[in-house]
């Protein structure tokens, strides 16, 4: 079946297009860059001017727009019905989304709604000699990688990490703009009310956005260790991240710098992982660093064997080393 | 207030480089790695077990799988769940998500419909996070994710979901459908107590013709998505060795730091 229609579930960051966004337009520009191919990107949110300005100038065709005071929080019946909606009125052949916290919930959601395949946390997307989409999802922590295929159903969905592709430059059109209408919203079933929005402290420099990642393991061994790797983190200038062990251990307050399958993907320039066994899940978000060195005691550390550069010994010590040649 | 807990029993994640893929037949080997409850499946069981030892509850746990993983339904009979549902049938086989979560509906319509019905956030395997979202889809049941806290009232929970800015509350009305987060609780242990009573518990196994399933929906013809060829990632790198005392290794860390391009005060 051939791909003529492409639609972009715009995902926002406070009221700005998320950079998922962008990633996966670009993806699905260079898979399919015949000019018959329609793109369109669906913006759902309140008090979004911002975000629609990029997303008309981000390259598509097409942007609908429901800008609505009841899509201010993700609300998993809103934002599904306003999202069928703009499906319905673009008739995709296939349908990206981002996994976030809210894309995650609505792709599988879409699925059943529009009696179609969905492929989660696609790592590629790449057409196959026969002109098929392949879209390739990890399994098994990253170890495995398969093919899916949504052979008979459209649109065909898939969701895919955020930090996966690189967002290029795209041509410069304005894009139109559709309004959903919002009465839609009214035939929503009240069954969930949003009661509460609860920020934490966004780190100043996500693990995402940082060109250093010191990346700590199990193998820190205490709060004092895990106190100097962010140090050295910030004296590099970049940022401190984590395994689900160092979680674990108490050593770290929450996921939003954990790396790997169930975590973040990242692709710094540099990856400095320290007391790290290398658990596939993990090595699977951060194999697209640039430069990785892996300092760990055991000379078996599965990590090794992704490393540009490995160091046997002690952690600490390289770091406390590192920290008093930094100053 | 009846609870229904999704569990799927899933080849140990913390050995998942020990797996290959046979290079005849390009199919998984996963010989010599045990097979264990979903870590977030026990998570959702301790909620339902919490709320049963805070309001009264009855606990039932629900599995599509092969015969050979029962042991695992008994495991959650034996940390207090009540009684066990097995849906078993090579028809079922090679079921994707969409398939999978309809048979699992189908099952339940079979047991009735709880009050509340919570499942691990994502298996260890698969990784999809949608079977708890389908499943509340198929039963017009509305569902969140990334549920990290629960607290139930009569006809209703206050949950809270995690998301990439912190956190979003929500009250729900039951019946509903939670897809709970690893590390949400601590799961308990097994006792031999529980193991005791567990023997008295009964699992009930389903197979094809149990359900009032539609066959054009069911095991892998029945799914929307259909897999290829697995692929092992290559990942290796040089994994050159960086050697001496650790303020020579340090400086020779700085200067891989600064060809790769990033500024380095020193």
């Amino acid at each position: 079946m051939d791909m003529k229609r492409i639609l972009v579930y715009g995902e926002l960051e406070k009221e700005r297009l998320h950079p998922v966004s962008l990633e996966l337009l670009s993806k699905a520009k260079e898979i399919f860059p015949e000019s018959d191919v329609q793109f369109g990107m669906v913006l759902l949110g309140s008090g979004i001017d911002g975000a629609v300005a990029e997303a008309q100038k981000s390259g598509v065709d097409l942007v609908y727009l429901l800008d609505d005071q009841r899509l201010s929080v993700f609300h998993p019946e809103y934002f599904a019905a306003a999202l069928i909606q703009a499906v319905k009125a673009f008739n995709p052949d296939l349908l990206l989304m981002g996994a976030t916290y809210g894309g995650e919930e609505l792709a599988p959601a879409l699925g059943i709604r529009l009696k179609t395949g969905v492929a989660a946390h696609c790592t590629d997307l790449r057409l196959t000699k026969e002109g098929k989409l392949a879209q390739l999802v990890p399994a098994f922590g990253g170890k495995v990688i398969g093919e899916i295929f949504t052979p008979n159903t459209r649109p065909q969905i898939a969701s895919i990490k955020p930090g996966m592709f690189l967002a290029s430059p795209q041509e410069d059109k304005n894009a139109s703009l559709s309004i959903l209408d919002a009465s839609l919203l009214d035939s929503v079933s009240q069954r969930i009310r949003v009661k509460g929005v609860n920020r934490k402290e966004l780190s100043s420099l996500p693990v995402e956005k940082a060109e250093v990642v010191v990346c700590g393991g199990y193998g820190i061994g205490s709060p004092e260790n895990w106190n100097s790797l962010e140090q050295l983190a910030g004296k590099l200038g970049g940022a401190v991240a984590c395994t689900r062990p160092a979680i674990d251990a108490g050593w770290v307050g929450d996921e939003s710098s954990m790396i790997g399958t169930s975590g973040k993907s990242i692709r710094p320039k540099v990856y400095i992982g320290v007391g790290i066994s290398g658990a596939t899940h993990h090595i699977c978000g951060m194999k697209d660093a640039g430069l990785i060195v892996s300092i760990n005691s055991d000379p078996n550390a599965e990590c090794f064997n992704v490393s540009d550069f490995k160091v046997t010994g002690d952690g600490n010590l390289i770091v406390r080393s590192l920290l008093e040649a930094l100053g | 207030m009846n609870i229904i807990v999704c569990v799927k029993p899933v080849p140990d994640p913390d050995k998942y480089n020990l797996l290959t893929i046979d290079p005849e037949t390009k199919r998984l080997v996963r010989e010599g790695i045990p097979t264990v409850i979903n870590p977030s499946d026990k998570n959702a069981l301790e909620e339902a077990l919490r709320l049963k030892d805070l309001y009264g509850a009855k606990v039932s746990v629900i599995s599509m799988t092969p015969l050979f993983s029962v042991d695992k339904i008994k495991q959650c009979l034996a940390m207090g769940a009540d009684e066990g549902f097995v849906i078993s049938d090579r028809a079922f086989g090679g079921a994707d998500t969409f398939s999978t979560s309809y048979t699992l509906m189908k099952a339940i319509e079979e047991i009735g419909t709880p009050d509340l019905i919570l499942a691990g956030n994502e298996s260890a395997d698969g990784a999809t996070s949608h079977v708890p979202v389908q499943l509340a889809e198929w039963m017009s049941l509305p569902h969140i994710t990334n549920v990290t806290v629960t607290e139930a009232f009569e006809t209703k929970l206050h949950v809270r979901k995690k998301t990439e800015e912190g956190s979003v509350d929500y009250e729900i009305d039951l019946p509903a459908v939670l897809a709970v987060e690893r590390n949400s609780n601590q799961p308990r242990m097994v006792t031999a107590k529980g193991m005791v009573a567990a023997r008295s518990k009964s699992i009930r196994v389903f197979a094809k013709d149990d359900l009032d399933v539609d066959e054009s929906l069911i095991g892998l013809c029945g799914s929307p998505t259909q897999p290829g060829e697995l692929i092992v990632p290559n990942l290796k790198r040089a994994s050159q060795e960086l050697k001496g005392e650790p303020e020579e290794i340090a400086a020779q860390i700085i200067t891989l730091i600064k060809k790769s391009g990033v500024a380095v005060a020193v």
